[in-house]
């Protein structure tokens, strides 16, 4: 009849169903996700758990203590989602979630959960045994910075250190344990052995810290005065500097003996220049060495072109005290070809100052005593028709005669006809084409300054070499020669 | 003689009121799981009133929305002073994950001053009664400092 009656009997004799909170402690049930706890000695500041956290609850702030960096960890519970996520992702176990849900403040400060630690400089940086490497890339995929790439295909691993916290993650989690922190080398300079003594670093060199002997060839580095700049790596010509780790054992000093460096002189042959001039004087240049084939050449008229104003380097003064005046053993040189056309770009790019090209006289000289055979004038060449090349002492034999500098003939360069010719073809030379852009690169590049760019390209047919210069060095490809 | 019965039975009975400003309703449900028989904040006077003239507590949820923000602010004009303003949840102290949302306002430190902060995502019941209880407390001292 009343069938809930008795229920409501047996309930009049129970205890309430309310949970007495306050008066009786009640504990969450397990797994319950409250009050974070952070354990500072445990975390390796991977920063993981800030990667994680969706709602950008955990910062970190380091600052730079004696004896290494404090880091510390704010982790505000009022921002918390306590999803769970840092703790699972902590790869040290340093925060976990506790069951602790009496999370109450008058001021929500104090629900931020703060700790932090010193941590000792680490010593080295992660540094990878390729011998070991299996290039699995685990590391890379447990670094919390993404400061490791790995490339199984290519087998390279790099490692940007500016995003390394230097958590050793990788180190922890590497298979082979080929990772390790090792302490970093110091960067350095490094001879690569194919130093001609040019002495170009040295004077790049902004703190001096390079000594290089032409005569003696030798190459000094005082290492402590280096400031790592890499001037003398980029200014080399020989491309022979790098930067790389040094330690004590990398040699500072780079001494060749007998034998010249460059490959194209194998032998250590007697010295080209006969004449042991004396040592106040400068040593007469050799003739620049010309094949043997070539025939000689008749001078063009001298009011052809005029001879292009080099543009002269504060160089001279230092080179004196440089180089050695008193003798040259250097068997190897700029050699020129028979195609030149004096157009004298060898002249205004050599670093040396060792080549004067006169135009009127249809001249090219270099002073042995000057040339390093860099290159320089090789590459800018815009005939092609300079190589750097034995100075056999059949070359040099004859104009060493410790007289004034002598000139070369000129070649007989195929085009260098009679400017009437030229002048009778009008328009042959430099042709101009379509696509134009006026950047101006042409003018730029013209040793006799034969073209104006202008908002239009106009050409001086007469200051013309035809060297060719303007058509290689246009961008856009539309000069030509014809 | 009135006036200090008022204010003992008033500081036995803070009555709540609840704004939602866009709450995801989780925290709503725990503050209506204290008012059920199993937590029963009537115990101790806590009685949910039906408009914010008749409140002595507001409680708030949510992240406060720009579309609460208006409403959530004339609510509190209204509450009549002393009054204590409990935050339930991680939402109305930082915007909780929905924070640098164009559309979202927290903290609500912003525009009044907050007396209790209840953290969680959600908080226990047990963690909600412990923050009104403590709300009550001091709106006790506000109400004697006045």
């Amino acid at each position: 009849m009343f069938p809930f009656a008795k229920k409501a009997l047996s309930n009049l004799f129970k205890k309430p169903h309310t949970v007495r909170f306050p008066e009786v402690p009640v504990d969450a049930k397990p797994a319950y996700r409250g009050r974070i706890v952070y354990d500072p000695e445990k975390c390796v500041n991977c920063g993981m758990c800030i990667k994680v956290c969706s709602p950008g609850a955990i910062t970190r702030t380091v600052e730079e203590v004696e004896g290494g960096e404090k880091i510390t960890y704010d982790i505000n519970l009022t921002s918390c989602t306590f999803c769970g996520t840092c703790q699972d992702f902590c790869g040290t176990k340093a925060i976990s979630l506790s069951e602790d849900y009496h999370m109450v403040a008058e001021d929500p400060k104090d629900l931020i959960v703060t700790g932090s630690r010193i941590k000792q400089k680490v010593a080295g940086r992660v540094t990878l045994d390729k011998a070991n490497c299996v290039y699995c890339g685990l590391c890379a995929r447990n670094c919390p910075e993404n400061a490791i790439t790995v490339d199984r295909a290519t087998k390279s691993w790099t490692i940007n250190y500016d995003e390394c916290v230097q958590c050793g993650q990788c180190i922890t989690k590497c298979p082979k344990k080929a990772l390790s922190f090792q302490e970093p080398k110091a960067q350095g300079v490094i001879m690569g052995g194919d130093c001609v003594f040019c002495t170009l670093c040295a004077k790049k060199c902004p703190v001096g810290a390079l000594t290089v002997d032409r005569a003696a060839k030798t190459w000094e580095i005082d290492r402590n005065a280096c400031i790592r700049c890499g001037a003398c790596v980029s200014g080399c010509p020989k491309k022979t500097l790098s930067m790389g780790d040094v330690d004590e054992n990398t040699p500072s000093r780079f001494e060749k003996a007998a034998a010249p460096a460059a490959p194209a002189a194998p032998a250590p042959s007697e010295p080209v220049k006969a004449a042991p001039a004396a040592p106040a004087a400068p040593a007469a240049p050799v003739k620049a060495p010309q094949s043997d084939s070539e025939p000689k050449a008749e001078h063009l008229p001298a009011e052809s072109a005029k001879a292009p104003e080099s543009v002269k380097k504060a160089l001279p003064a230092l080179l004196s005290g440089l180089i050695p005046q008193a003798k040259n053993d250097w068997d190897t040189g700029v050699i020129l070809g028979p195609d030149c056309i004096y157009c004298g770009m060898c002249m205004r790019k050599c670093p040396m100052e060792a080549i004067t090209v006169d135009r009127a006289s249809k001249s090219w000289t270099v002073d042995r005593e000057k040339c390093v055979w860099c290159g320089i004038c090789v590459a800018n060449c815009p005939k092609k028709t300079l190589r750097i090349g034995d100075l056999d002492g059949k070359t040099a034999a004859p104009e060493a005669a410790p007289v004034a500098k002598e000139t070369v003939p000129a070649a007989p360069a195929p085009k260098a006809a009679a400017p009437a010719a030229e002048a009778a073809a009008g328009e042959s030379g430099v042709q101009f084409g379509e696509g134009c852009i006026f950047c101006g690169a042409c003018a730029g590049a013209c040793p006799m300054g034969a073209i104006t760019v202008d908002g239009d390209w106009s050409i001086n047919r007469d200051a013309c070499i035809q060297c060719g210069a303007c058509v290689s060095t246009c961008p856009m490809g539309v000069l030509s020669m014809k | 003689m009135f006036k200090k019965i008022i204010a003992n039975s008033m500081t036995k009975s803070p009555w709540i009121y609840h704004v939602n400003t866009g709450s995801c309703n989780g925290c709503d449900i725990e503050l209506v799981a204290c008012l059920t028989p199993r937590y029963d904040v009537e115990r101790y006077g806590f009685k949910l009133a039906g408009t914010p003239r008749h409140a002595d507590i507001v409680v708030v949820s949510g992240p406060i929305t720009s579309q609460s923000k208006d409403r959530l602010l004339r609510t509190l004009e209204q509450v009549p002073n002393p009054h204590c303003v409990v935050t339930i949840g991680s939402c109305p102290q930082s915007g909780n994950v929905f924070k640098g949302s164009y559309s979202v306002e927290a903290p609500l430190e912003k525009f009044c001053e907050v007396d209790v902060a209840i953290a969680g995502c959600t908080p226990k019941p047990e963690a909600i009664i412990e923050g009104l209880y403590k709300a009550a407390q001091i709106l006790k001292k506000k109400r004697e400092a006045m």
